[in-house]
């Protein structure tokens, strides 16, 4: 009799242990890319990844359930917007633009001004911020406490059905890290597949020339297509928004963003961390003419001789950046809102 | 049936026992329960009560919360036994111990720990227990712990009554504290270390008039974040260690 129990005991726990399993979710990395680590508490698995698009997608987490972060960030403009600053839930509209999400498995530092240290950390801050979606993340982790279906999730996802911060975090995390684009019409040229217009090439050119675009020494060519140092662009003499400073408080960085990638870049205007600049072609034209000699102005735009380019190699570099557009990525179905 | 649910009934009772025969108490590991006190010169602080200060001014806590970190005793050749890593002290909300199992000790002379979060945890919300992001503990536009907070009202000297809300961190603002303590640590003993943090030495020299609301975002903040870091290491005394035989 007192082996039935202790079977009995024993089953049940085995049959407890049983219910929760997770599918590793092995990401797609690009041809010609490098992998990227994930943190160790953090392993991508399926269940992760798909509970991360639901709430990425899910109004949920702001103050008034209105907004999510799918809504200043949407995939047709590669998870940017097209405002100079997203409105937020109360109607205020940020003083930065909504930063594109796309390959930041490689990048570190997140936010313009690289606030956020690591992409866990970032997922904090908008939630919270009362001119985004303006919630308490006590409340939030009530409400989704609240639901559940989400509990459920979650078990499937972390083995836990009291859901916390640190499990919304790692889930957003988790689908933000499979945003990866790496199938423009450049990288197919890459892999000889296509091959780019004259014009396009010309631009190519121009853009790692270095009397003239020198625009890799920032934008490195590759999967990020930046190096995301922090930078003082001449955007203002004198700088309107400190940047980097308000993080680190050293003076050398004031005036200083997250250099941005360039991949989709087409999509994601207005540009600049202000949105200042509605066009690409701006864009060139203020690091061939327009920078200001701020103090701090970056070192290889002060060297950089201004009108060093003509208005046609400019049009070309834009030629160029525009075969970084990668359209399988925004109409991938993988990163759709899965919320009926 | 019925004999089968007696013995399901008796059978935590024949475990427990066992376990109480198969582990003598005398052989327990010793048991280290830390408490702070956070008071104003021995009275424990408490939503609504109001405490002078000099100058004039008296102040109320509504909220207070601070890490402590790394709680360690230490003995005469610099070994120490860790006691916890993070923990959050919340004293209105009476969350002010914590308590761990530990290896026998003796020549126990010091007793360090730290006030805050160490660097290599302080900029991740990515943690969990009570560096838990839900804490309302960590700056999310700039990652990074609040090491110690303190919200309410003060009282300036023409009676005015105005917020105060000091919330202090970053890597700088790190403080170890180092006290002096006689301790051995033995089998089957169970110990009460009670630690005050009294705040009225904390705020000494520190005047809240024109200077009430700081949260260690600027350089401006920086003078205010020396003089707290200076006063924050003479705050912290041991008032009481007790020591008892595990039962």
């Amino acid at each position: 009799m007192l082996m039935g129990i202790v079977l009995l005991f024993s089953c049940r726990h085995e049959s407890e242990e049983v219910d929760f399993h997770t599918t590793p979710y092995s990401l797609s990395i690009p041809h010609g890319f490098v992998p990227f680590s994930v943190p160790s508490n953090n392993p991508m698995t399926q269940e992760g990844v798909a509970l991360g698009r639901k709430l990425f997608y899910d109004p949920i987490l702001s103050g008034n359930n209105t907004q999510s972060c799918a809504s200043c960030h949407l995939v047709q403009y590669s998870f940017s917007d097209t405002t100079v600053g997203s409105i937020g839930i109360d109607g205020f509209a940020g003083p930065r633009n909504a930063m594109p999400l796309v390959n930041l498995g490689w990048q570190r530092n997140f936010f313009w001004d690289g606030g956020a240290a690591d992409m866990e950390s970032q997922v904090l801050g908008p939630v919270e911020n009362p001119i985004e979606m303006h919630e308490q993340w006590p409340n939030a982790i009530a409400e989704l406490n609240a639901d559940a279906a989400y509990q459920e999730l979650f078990y499937q996802a972390f083995g836990e059905r009291e859901i916390t911060v640190p499990m919304v975090i790692r889930a957003i995390a988790q689908f933000e890290r499979t945003l990866i684009s790496g199938n423009a019409k450049y990288d197919q040229y890459l892999k000889g597949e296509t091959s780019l217009t004259p014009q396009e090439l010309w631009g190519l050119e121009v853009f790692t020339d270095p009397m003239k675009g020198d625009c890799n020494h920032c934008h490195s060519l590759g999967s990020t297509f930046s190096d995301f140092e922090f930078r003082n662009t001449g955007l203002d003499s004198i700088a309107v928004d400190a940047g980097r400073y308000l993080i680190t408080l050293n003076e050398n960085d004031r005036g200083k963003f997250k250099t941005p990638s360039l991949r989709n870049i087409e999509l994601t205007g207005p540009y600049m961390h202000d949105g200042r600049f509605a066009t690409l072609l701006q864009c060139i034209e203020h690091y061939n003419t327009e920078f200001h000699y701020a103090p701090n102005l970056d070192v290889n735009l002060l060297t950089a001789q201004k009108g060093r380019m003509t208005m046609e190699e400019m049009q070309a570099v834009e030629s160029f950046l525009k075969t970084l557009t990668d359209w399988e990525f925004i109409q991938n179905p993988a990163f759709a809102d899965p919320n009926p | 049936m019925k004999r089968i649910l007696t013995f399901i009934a008796v059978l935590p009772l024949i475990f427990t026992s066992c376990k109480e025969e198969c582990l003598p108490p005398e052989n327990a590991k010793p048991k280290v329960k830390v408490v702070f006190h956070t008071t104003v010169n021995g009275a424990e602080v408490a939503s609504g009560v109001s405490f002078d200060r000099p100058g004039g001014e008296s102040f109320q806590v509504d909220l207070m919360k601070y890490y402590v970190s790394h709680f360690a005793l230490v003995d005469g050749t610099g070994d120490s036994l860790m006691i916890n890593d993070h923990h959050l002290i919340d004293p209105i909300n009476q969350k002010k111990s914590f308590s761990k199992e530990v290896e026998v000790k003796s020549g126990c002379e010091h007793v360090r720990f730290l006030l805050g979060v160490d660097e290599l945890h302080n900029h991740s919300g990515n943690q969990e227990g009570d560096l838990d992001p839900v804490n309302g503990m960590i700056w999310t536009w700039s990652t990074g712990y609040i090491f110690f907070k303190h919200e309410g009202t003060f009282t300036d000297a023409t009676g005015a009554s105005l917020p105060l809300l000091y919330h202090y961190g970053q890597d700088r603002a790190l403080v170890e504290v180092d006290l002096p303590i006689d301790l051995d640590i033995e089998e089957g003993k169970s110990y009460e270390i009670h630690i005050d943090l009294n705040l009225a030495i904390l705020y000494q020299g520190i005047a809240f008039t024109d200077n009430n609301v700081h949260q260690s975002a600027g350089t401006a903040d920086n003078p205010w974040i020396d003089a707290l870091k200076q006063n924050f290491r003479g705050a912290f005394q041991i008032v009481e260690v007790k020591e008892s035989l595990i039962q």
